[in-house]
């Protein structure tokens, strides 16, 4: 599965203006998934995951700006991610089903946000996008 | 059995009540059909599905979202029996339509956002939340009859 040329060009220009809030989009997709999938809060067993928290905020900051270096290279991502696919291979081993719980709450994050901007071949390419991002964190796990 | 908490209704029921059943409904079920085209095998008799555009503007597709979150609207109503409300529609689903279960769960997901953009910052984590549980319990309560 691959990003066709169009939806290459939604995403990177998307971005620009995601740039621009990339703290409380972050801050809000972690706050959206402990909300919806408790059972995710088990990775986080060592943060005080209440609204407003600075280690909510600073993952959720962290979490952001690696899918700002993959769009950065959204035509290598797996390159781009190398590093953090092995984190989460051999240290966090976070469960695959995970990530698309994350996914799921970062896509109604940015709907929410940029509700006019996520028309539905956005809503396609976004995810599209996060479930190669995805695929790349889950690669080394066996 | 699912349990709603008296808020977890209430925070369904207020949202409920502003939602356009016809624009929500016609667009999740084009975005299904957009964002995962392979869903489109299950509606070959719908006529043009070749774009964005002719599914979003597709008669079939509005009046068939239509319906589909007319049931979601019958499901508020009965929450604390959701497998009862939809046991007839599980069996339709399995026996007639033949439809993977996990189609419903991608639906609920996209109903979510398309919440998200309608309602924008109305849409806060706990409302998600609570309408997260229903469209999971609604998914589960559809393929609860398959065999």
């Amino acid at each position: 599965m691959s990003l066709t040329r169009a939806e290459r060009t939604i995403i990177v220009s998307m971005w620009s203006k995601i740039s621009t809030q990339a703290d409380a989009i972050g801050t809000e997709t972690l706050e959206r998934l402990f909300s919806c999938y408790p059972q995710a809060k088990t990775y986080f067993p060592h943060f005080d995951l209440h609204s407003g928290s600075a280690q909510l905020r600073a993952h959720g900051s962290k979490v952001v700006a690696a899918v700002g270096d993959a769009v950065k290279s959204i035509d290598n991502v797996a390159i781009a991610l190398s590093k953090l696919s092995e984190l989460h291979a051999y240290v966090l081993r976070v469960d695959p089903v995970n990530f698309k719980f994350l996914s799921h709450c970062l896509l109604v994050t940015l709907a929410s946000h940029f509700p006019a901007d996520f028309t539905a071949d956005a809503h396609a390419a976004w995810d599209k996008f996060l479930s190669i991002v995805s695929g790349v964190l889950t690669e080394k796990y066996r | 059995m699912v349990h709603f908490t008296t808020e977890e209704k209430a925070a369904v029921a207020s949202l409920w009540a502003k939602v356009n059943v016809e624009a929500v409904g016609s667009e999740s079920l084009a975005r299904l059909l957009i964002v995962y085209p392979w869903t489109q095998r299950f509606f070959d008799s719908f006529g043009n599905l070749h774009s964005e555009s002719a599914i979003m503007g597709n008669p079939k597709v509005k009046a068939h979202g239509r319906k589909v979150l007319n049931s979601f609207g019958n499901a508020i109503k009965h929450m604390d029996d959701l497998k009862g409300t939809f046991a007839d529609l599980s069996e339709l689903h399995c026996d007639k339509l033949h439809v993977d279960p996990e189609n419903f769960r991608l639906l609920g997901n996209i109903i979510l956002i398309v919440l998200a953009t309608h309602f924008s910052k109305k849409f806060t984590p706990q409302m998600q939340a609570a309408w997260q549980k229903l469209t999971n319990a609604v998914a589960n309560a559809l393929a609860h009859k398959y065999r």
